[in-house]
């Protein structure tokens, strides 16, 4: 997130050089360019919180969207004291889950169960390295919500636990323990999982 | 666990610390920072948010009216209200202007009025007095008391 720093520059300068509190301000007045600007700097990460809890691009590309909308809509309620970036995860937040639930209610099946199993068959390393992806999505859908976007963000994002827990507003310490646990809890699940398939393996 | 050679790529995982899981293993990382493919997405929510940017800008605008207007509502009472104020100014006497018509009773006012000069005070009630005997006969209650008239040398009533 290039420009998502909130230190303070010069009023006078052009949106790029704003603190994103202060483009929030102009976005209230209806000013396209600073929201534009807010836009570039939070793309990214807002996809990467709602990819968290979707799997289908189009279904992140969409809440992706829909959280910036919203986001618009509220920007009266939008206190400027506080920091932007935790504001908007929480509504990117609220959006993935929303349409979470209505993707588990339309499906009626568990999140992200469908994966690359049962595919085309492919060489055994592949095949190998699909199904553990598969398995870590399952996992990766049954943490809690914190821990599974502190792991996403750092782990599969490659942000440093301070740019995650700027976002998440949250201390980079605790992003630290949520990503700890996310980790553990996927060697769990593999380990289970290479046991399984190594049980049905001897069978066939 | 097993004989292979390889463990293959969760067997590798071992019994170590939970270090970062192998990347090859996880979702596929979004495009980064500057690829073309968020330019894209920056485009179609602008363009989604026009009407919401908009109905922004139509508020702002419209509450800096209202605010004007709002504003205007109160400026004309309130200009109104100094206008009379100070046509009222104008045509009052100013109070302090006025000499006061002090009845004989009111010895207390005639004092002040007086400014603790004898003469005065007695000239207020309607009696010429000598500056120097007002002073005695001013001491004197019963003079006080007296009816208007000429007053009288006290040279006995001293003592």
């Amino acid at each position: 997130m290039a420009g998502g720093e909130s230190g303070g520059q010069a009023a006078g300068e052009g949106p790029g050089a704003l603190p994103d509190e202060a483009l929030a301000q102009r976005v209230r007045a209806g000013d396209r360019q600073s929201l534009e600007e807010l836009v570039r700097r939070y793309v990214r990460p807002v996809h990467v919180v709602v990819a968290s809890f979707l799997s289908e691009p189009d279904d992140v590309d969409d809440a992706a969207q829909e959280t910036f909308l919203r986001a618009l809509r509220a920007i009266d309620r939008y206190d400027m004291r506080r920091p932007f970036a935790p504001w908007i995860y929480q509504i990117a937040r609220n959006v993935a889950r929303n349409q979470l639930a209505a993707l588990t209610r339309r499906r009626t099946e568990p999140f992200s169960l469908e994966g690359p199993e049962g595919s085309d068959p492919t060489p055994d390393q592949e095949a190998e390295r699909a199904e553990i992806r598969a398995r870590v999505d399952e996992r990766l859908a049954y943490l809690p919500e914190q821990r599974r976007t502190a792991f996403r963000l750092v782990d599969v994002e490659g942000m440093a636990a301070e740019e995650a827990g700027r976002i998440m507003g949250i201390s980079p310490g605790t992003v630290r323990s949520h990503v700890h646990h996310a980790r553990r809890a996927l060697r769990e699940a593999l380990w289970e999982y290479v046991d399984v398939t190594r049980d049905a393996g001897g069978r066939e | 666990m097993n004989d292979e050679n390889d463990p293959g790529p969760a067997g590798r995982l071992g019994n170590q610390a939970p270090g970062p899981v192998p990347r090859e293993w996880l979702p596929e990382a979004m495009p980064p920072e500057g690829h073309p493919v968020w330019e894209l997405k920056v485009a179609r929510i602008m363009a989604t948010a026009g009407a919401e940017l908009g109905r922004l800008a139509d508020g702002a605008g419209a509450s800096r009216a209202s605010w004007l207007s709002e504003m205007g509502n109160w400026w004309r009472p309130a200009a109104a209200l100094a206008a009379a104020a100070l046509a009222l100014l104008a045509t009052v006497d100013d109070p302090r202007s006025a000499s006061p018509a002090i009845p004989p009773q009111a010895v207390s006012l005639g004092l002040i009025v007086a400014d603790g000069n004898p003469t005065a005070l007695w000239a207020a009630l309607g009696v010429p007095a000598d500056p120097v005997l007002a002073i005695l006969v001013f001491e004197d209650h019963a003079a006080m008391a007296a009816p208007a008239g000429p007053v009288r040398p006290s040279g006995g009533g001293i003592q």
